[in-house]
């Protein structure tokens, strides 16, 4: 549904922010796009919308070129941008002015998910929060019903009963024809919600796998003892370890984003290895 | 998504509704200055002999350039801020049509609205003027002024049109300075031209070139020589479908 082949692209000409990228991304799917800050995440999602344009290689999304933003390609996807700026103008003039170019908007499931994160729909968009407008976004991207969802930073400015009603809803929202990203550097903000991790470093992709490869690979506990040759990663908490280690008697345990990954960034070629 | 056309009059008339509505009172707040502007020239001057109060043609004409060209410096206010042009870009309408809508908006579309409130006007105005015995009269819409100022008007405003697509900031202000820059290149590159082209000008029946500036003569068949049917041919026939078209290769090309 995304494919990326050999992606190389810079702001500027003799500093490239990926080199020969290649990603792809399929419907069906929640995926977590992490990295820290800098990493590229918002350009990478630019570069899907069309937003910016490749220096050289191929972005291809439902079967359209970005670069082209035909009408086709804009309403196969919708974008939940970090930062925004909302018209001032009532919400229901929004959805008057805006639904029309979605044609599987649905109002009623967009009432539902604004009741969901208690919004009122009336007054104007000008008046809400930060994190109100972003959950009015949220509403109107899901509604949208497009085959694609990106969503750069979405827990950003959201409260703690927001994020945890974001995650309940966008879990609620996955079906098998469509594909959500979700980009973010606060990976504990999306537990629950993903299928499939994507860590982006330094302009590459270092880590594409499943949760369910993850499970099968690692294993996330905490230990005592650091002589454990299965050890890849371990974070000090006290007196004990928090630890990734490999999966070796194919125990169960729940993947720890954070502890995922930071195991990932620092200890990547550890890692990826257990995947080979 | 397979029925979606890549041309669609509908989607056009859509992102007119849309941006009707985000900029109402933007065009409202710069309709009220203008038509605020004439009410105290016209309070002062009815003070004196109210002669401009029989020249609402005048009025209209002025009225309608100066905030047409506010209007059209003000097109594209969602490309101001990389957030709106996040949101712009990303709308699913094609660039032509996203061209299109702000060109109808700020040529047909300004002029119908500018039109109708100007005749609300027109008739307070003679309500107002005629018991003072000031002599009103009505735009006549067929009158040479107010098709030629329309003309003008369309060529002119293609090149705000195609400065409100390229200045993120203060697209105004920048577009008549690049005009007034262009202007100076302009004229230098004339004057330069003209100094070449001294022998042939002054055998010409075009101008009596006198560079002391003493006789500076114009034949009457000026009007049907190359060298001014060239620059008029330009102007009134290539400018605003050159600008359009910067305008929407600037609309098309817009990374953010």
């Amino acid at each position: 549904m995304i494919e990326i082949k050999n992606l190389n692209f810079g702001y500027k000409k003799n500093k490239k922010l990926f080199s020969e990228l290649n990603l792809k991304l399929e419907k069906g799917k929640v995926y977590g796009l992490l990295g820290k800050n800098g990493s590229g995440k918002t350009s990478l999602l630019k570069q899907a919308a069309g937003l910016l344009y490749p220096n050289s290689g191929d972005i291809m999304l439902n079967d359209e070129t970005p670069k082209k933003r035909s009408p086709r390609f804009l309403a196969s996807y919708y974008l939940i941008p970090e930062e925004f700026e909302t018209p001032g103008i009532s919400m229901k003039t929004f959805i008057k002015i805006t639904a029309p170019f979605y044609p599987g908007f649905n109002e009623d499931e967009f009432y539902k998910y604004l009741s969901e994160f208690k919004l009122e729909p009336n007054g104007k968009l000008n008046n809400l929060s930060y994190g109100q407008k972003k959950m009015v976004l949220i509403s109107f991207g899901l509604a949208a019903n497009t085959p694609v969802l990106m969503s750069d930073e979405p827990t950003n400015g959201l409260d703690i009963p927001s994020k945890s009603m974001f995650r309940k809803i966008m879990a609620s929202a996955v079906s098998e024809g469509k594909l959500f990203i979700i980009s973010t550097h606060q990976v504990k903000d999306i537990e629950g919600i993903i299928d499939s991790v994507v860590v982006l470093e330094n302009g590459k992709i270092i880590f594409n796998q499943s949760l369910e490869s993850v499970s099968e690979k690692l294993c996330f506990k905490t230990i005592k003892n650091l002589d454990d040759e299965n050890v890849l990663y371990r974070e000090k908490h006290l007196n004990t370890y928090e630890a990734v280690v490999r999966n070796t008697n194919e125990e169960h345990s729940r993947v720890n984003m954070e502890l995922l990954f930071n195991s990932i960034i620092v200890e990547n070629s550890k890692v990826v290895n257990e995947f080979i | 998504m397979d029925n979606i056309q890549s041309f669609s009059i509908k989607r056009i008339l859509l992102l007119m509704q849309k941006t009707a509505y985000e900029n109402a009172k933007l065009v409202l707040i710069g309709l009220a200055t203008v038509f605020g502007f004439f009410s105290v020239f016209l309070f002062f001057n009815g003070l004196n002999d109210g002669d401009a109060w029989g020249k609402m043609h005048t009025f209209y004409v002025v009225g309608f350039i100066v905030s047409g060209f506010f209007i059209s410096g003000m097109a594209f206010t969602n490309l101001r801020t990389k957030e709106k042009t996040m949101s712009y870009l990303t709308l699913p309408a094609s660039s032509l049509e996203k061209f299109i809508s702000e060109l109808l908006l700020t040529t047909v579309g300004f002029a119908v609205i500018y039109t109708v409130i100007f005749y609300i006007y027109n008739f307070a105005v003679y309500l107002i003027g005629t018991p003072f015995n000031l002599e009103v009269n009505f735009i006549d819409l067929s009158d040479h002024w107010v098709i030629e100022g329309f003309m003008y008007y369309v060529i002119l405003q293609s090149i705000f049109l195609a400065g409100a697509a390229t200045f993120r900031k203060a697209p105004l202000f920048f577009t008549i300075f690049t005009v007034f820059i262009a202007g100076i290149v302009i004229m230098i590159f004339v004057m330069i031209i003209s100094l070449g082209f001294k022998e042939y000008l002054e055998s010409s029946d075009i101008v009596n070139f006198q560079f002391d500036g003493s006789d500076y003569d114009i034949e009457a068949d000026i009007e049907n020589h190359f060298l001014v049917r060239f620059p008029k041919f330009m102007f009134y026939y290539l400018t605003a479908p050159i600008f359009w078209l910067v305008t929407y290769l600037k609309l098309k090309e817009k990374e953010v």
